[in-house]
């Protein structure tokens, strides 16, 4: 059963077509990383799953509703979807834990008390209960992705999506967010992450799949996308980042 | 690493003397000393003729200690003052309240208090140093400051500093509360109308007036007042404080709606003595609260029922049509402001009222709203049993304060709207917002200040009219408005997208996304021009005169230079307005430097 479906997905900028007809799903508990070059089309594909980005055709399904212009069913969908940014996004006039508690709170109608005690329960989790009552600007960036991290997770979502979370980071504090995204992994949350770690790819993916230019090129294994991938377009991309 | 480090601290700048500093800062070479004479030559001689001119002989500075009552509440009569002391009490009171909850407990180190009192004590030396001990009156030299005098105050300034300085040497790292320091300067304040004396203007029993004028302490009437009043204000500092320390966090709710409350019971009930009859109040006032009310509770307890759910919609507009009939029916005003609120109830309820406890919670501030308004309202439309000469009973420093605060409070909501309309994909709004900005901020405010009075009553239904100076504030609010909300969507320009994003991403709605996450941060980036708007709007009050009302300045440069009854005060425009300056001034500036500790604590959050 798949949690989440497209089919023949295509976007414009204006004149430029970013996606050229993607088709994919994803199964519940599933891991599946895309890699490509940037301006392929891998971040706007992924902001389309929770309509931060409009596909103007093609279908997406997720969580069998399909993604319309009806407000009501863009905001079932978006509790049901965590997303974590590349640039963090937290808010900075609210302390660490409000702004973990915050979505519960108005959007699930929790109380404070509980919804801070799960907040602290996330902060654990990602590694960081000390930082509770801190603001994101006094936060290395490590700590406010994973901080961004425990947001996400705090509306209790059936999918998490990653766009590039790694990327605005110190190399020294890739590590730390990894271990919380492969811990979730293990867990068994259904995952989509857009990243050009491929340690992480090769360790933790169910799935890995290339876009190029707006087009899914290769889907496959991780082991197989690796060690034994199908299209040339995947073996020059392989050869320029390993 | 810092374990096997003992920690370094940052060495201490030491003062290498006079003469160095002398050197260093002013004298640094050749052109740097030229210029630095040359100021300070300036500075002195700019002092001196300032100086002089306070205290030559031909100023009649009695202009102003006589009318000060003229000053703060024009033509009210005397019997009544209770009113106006009880107004500012509470006011200076709640002043107190919200300053002792919202005490940061901040200390200072004596040593830095100390070199604030050392600057402060030298400025005032340094202007009894430079006092002219002559000024010319009409040609002649007529001595002002005796040499005596400036010794004498020398000697003390000279003193203090010693003391200071005594101070600073013996403790200077022991801290102390700032707001006790505070307190210290304002008893000093209160303390001193106790003692100095001023000139006034007195008058023999066969009603001469005695010459030459008395030195009475500043304010004889007053000085009782005051004390009280200050009395007052400690104590609620202390309640505050209290209250702060036993955590009740729910105070700071209370303490809001008291500051927005608290000017609308002085305006319909304290300041204007309303002439209600109290069957009016039996007979009306209390059923239709209570009606209201059990109606209000009645909404909110069925509208969140599963039966009625799908009928929520069809509720709220039959509840907007029904109001919209109601306002052109010829009913009591109170009941057309009541059935716009029950619309306002009808239409947040399901939202608000989710759960239990927020259902009760809403019934009970729904119960109060109704009671306070239809309190509010009876007061407000009665006649006022103060008779003043005049068209209206405020005047003064009354009616600039009440002008300015009424124009920012009123402004600030529709600012914001103003400004989210403006920023709004829907193109109806978009346009009709900056439709309005852009005709009200390119009108002048005099014209729209002749426009409220003169032909805002050419626009209205018969028999609707508006009192002088609620069109005042009226049309001060929406001029000011326009200002706000280009300066609150200047703010709103400056969240990043990302912010955006992430609040769709969290699930939160429209609204949710604007009151939690955008309005908090975009409101933030603009304090700086936000009180610029609002220091200007203070100063524009003074405008009013325009349409003939009296206001502090209006009082100060045309009433009393043209006073000829009694004292005679004709021509006296230099003291009076150099007074009104100095007035505007105090209050400009210690708002100015409030709100840059505002902006300081906001800031935590920052990057």
């Amino acid at each position: 059963m798949s949690i989440i479906k497209s089919v023949d997905v295509k976007k414009w900028y204006g004149d430029f077509q970013a996606l050229k007809g993607i088709s994919m799903d994803v199964a519940e508990g599933e891991v599946l990383v895309i890699a490509g070059p940037s301006g392929s089309g891998k971040s706007t594909f992924i902001r389309c799953i929770n309509r931060l980005e409009q596909h103007q055709d093609g279908q997406i399904f997720v969580d069998g509703i399909e993604l319309t212009n009806d407000l009501k069913n863009i905001e079932a969908i978006r509790s049901e979807v965590g997303m974590v940014f590349q640039s963090f996004n937290l808010f900075p006039h609210l302390t660490v834990l409000q702004n973990i508690t915050l979505a519960p709170i108005w959007v699930r109608k929790k109380s404070k008390t509980e919804a801070e005690e799960k907040a602290m329960e996330l902060l654990e989790r990602v590694g960081i209960p000390e930082q509770a009552e801190k603001f994101p600007g006094q936060l290395s960036g490590g700590q406010q992705q994973r901080v961004a991290i425990a947001r996400a997770l705090a509306m209790e979502p059936k999918i998490m999506l990653f766009d590039e979370p790694t990327s605005a980071l110190d190399p020294e504090m890739i590590k730390e967010v990894l271990d919380v995204m492969k811990e979730l992994a293990k867990s068994g949350m259904t995952m989509i992450v857009v990243t050009h770690e491929m340690g992480f790819a090769k360790e933790v993916a169910d799935r890995v799949m290339l876009f190029d230019d707006g087009q899914l090129v290769e889907e496959n294994t991780p082991d197989e996308f690796f060690n034994n991938p199908k299209s040339d377009r995947t073996k020059l991309f392989l050869s320029q980042i390993l | 690493m810092q374990d096997n480090k003992t920690l370094e601290s940052p060495p201490e700048i030491q003062f290498a003397g006079v003469s160095r500093w002398l050197k260093e800062n002013l004298f640094s070479s050749l052109s740097s000393s030229i210029l630095s004479l040359l100021s300070v030559a300036a500075v002195v001689s700019i002092f001196r003729a300032i100086i002089g001119f306070f205290i030559s002989p031909e100023r009649e500075w009695t202009a102003v200690t006589y009318n000060l009552q003229l000053y703060m509440v024009q033509a009210y009569p005397e019997s009544d003052f209770i009113r106006v002391w009880i107004t500012v009490g509470l006011l200076i009171s709640l002043l107190g309240l919200s300053w002792g909850f919202n005490s940061l407990k901040e200390k200072v180190v004596i040593k830095e208090w100390c070199d604030g009192l050392l600057k402060g004590i030298s400025s005032f030396l340094f202007i009894i140093l430079i006092a002219p001990t002559n000024v010319d009156v009409e040609g002649t030299s007529v001595e002002v400051f005796k040499n005596n005098t400036r010794y004498i105050c020398l000697a003390v300034g000279i003193g203090l500093i010693f003391a200071v300085y005594l101070l600073r040497k013996t403790s200077p790292k022991t801290e102390i509360i700032r707001d006790r320091i505070s307190f210290l300067y304002l008893s000093l304040l209160v303390g001193s109308i106790w003692i100095i004396k001023v000139p006034t203007v007195t008058f023999t029993s066969s009603n001469e007036r005695v010459d030459p004028d008395p030195f009475l302490p500043l304010a004889n009437t007053t000085t009782i007042p005051w004390t009280i009043i200050f009395g007052c204000m400690i104590f609620a500092y202390l309640i505050g404080t209290f209250l702060k320390a036993k955590g009740k966090n729910s105070m700071s709710r209370l303490i809001l709606s008291s500051w927005v409350l608290a000017p609308l019971v002085i305006v319909s009930w304290i300041y204007r003595k309303p002439d209600f009859g109290m069957s009016n109040i039996l007979t009306l006032d209390i059923p239709i609260a209570v009606a209201f009310s059990v109606l209000g509770i009645l909404a909110i307890r069925t509208l969140n029922k599963e039966k009625i759910v799908p009928y929520q919609r069809y509720i709220t507009y039959g509840m907007l049509a029904l109001t919209v009939v109601i306002f052109f029916l010829p009913v009591l005003r109170q009941l057309k402001i009541l059935f716009f609120i029950t619309w306002l109830l009808v239409s947040v309820a399901p939202t608000i009222a989710n759960s239990k406890e927020s259902a009760k919670n809403l019934s009970i501030v729904w119960s109060v709203t109704v009671f306070i308004l239809i309190l509010l309202m009876r007061g407000a439309s009665s006649e006022s049993l103060i008779v003043v000469p005049g068209s209206s009973i405020y005047g003064g420093f009354t009616l600039t304060w009440l002008i300015a605060f009424f124009g920012i409070a009123i402004s600030f909501p529709f600012g914001v709207i103003l400004a989210l309309g403006r920023t709004s994909k829907l193109p109806v709004i978009r346009i009709m917002c900056t439709a309005v900005i852009e005709l009200v901020r390119s009108v002048p405010f005099i014209t729209w200040l002749f426009f409220g009075s003169v032909m805002l009553t050419l626009f209205l239904p018969k028999g609707v009219e508006f009192d002088e100076v609620l069109r005042a504030i009226v049309v001060t609010a929406i001029f000011s408005s326009a200002y706000l909300a280009e300066n609150v969507r200047g703010g709103l320009q400056s969240i990043s997208n990302g912010q955006f994003e992430a609040a769709d991403a969290v699930g939160l709605s429209t609204l949710q996304r604007i009151t939690l996450i955008i309005m908090p941060q975009a409101l933030r980036a603009v304090i700086p021009p936000i009180v610029s708007q609002v220091i200007s709007l203070f100063k524009d009050t003074s405008l009013v005169a325009i349409v003939g009302l009296f206001d502090l300045l209006y009082i100060g440069s045309k009433v009393i230079p043209n006073q000829s009854q009694g004292a005679n005060f004709l021509g006296t425009i230099q003291e009076n307005i150099l007074f009104c300056a100095i007035f505007y001034w105090i209050f400009t500036y210690s708002f100015a430097r409030r709100s840059m500790k505002i902006e300081k604590r906001l800031g935590l959050g920052e990057r």
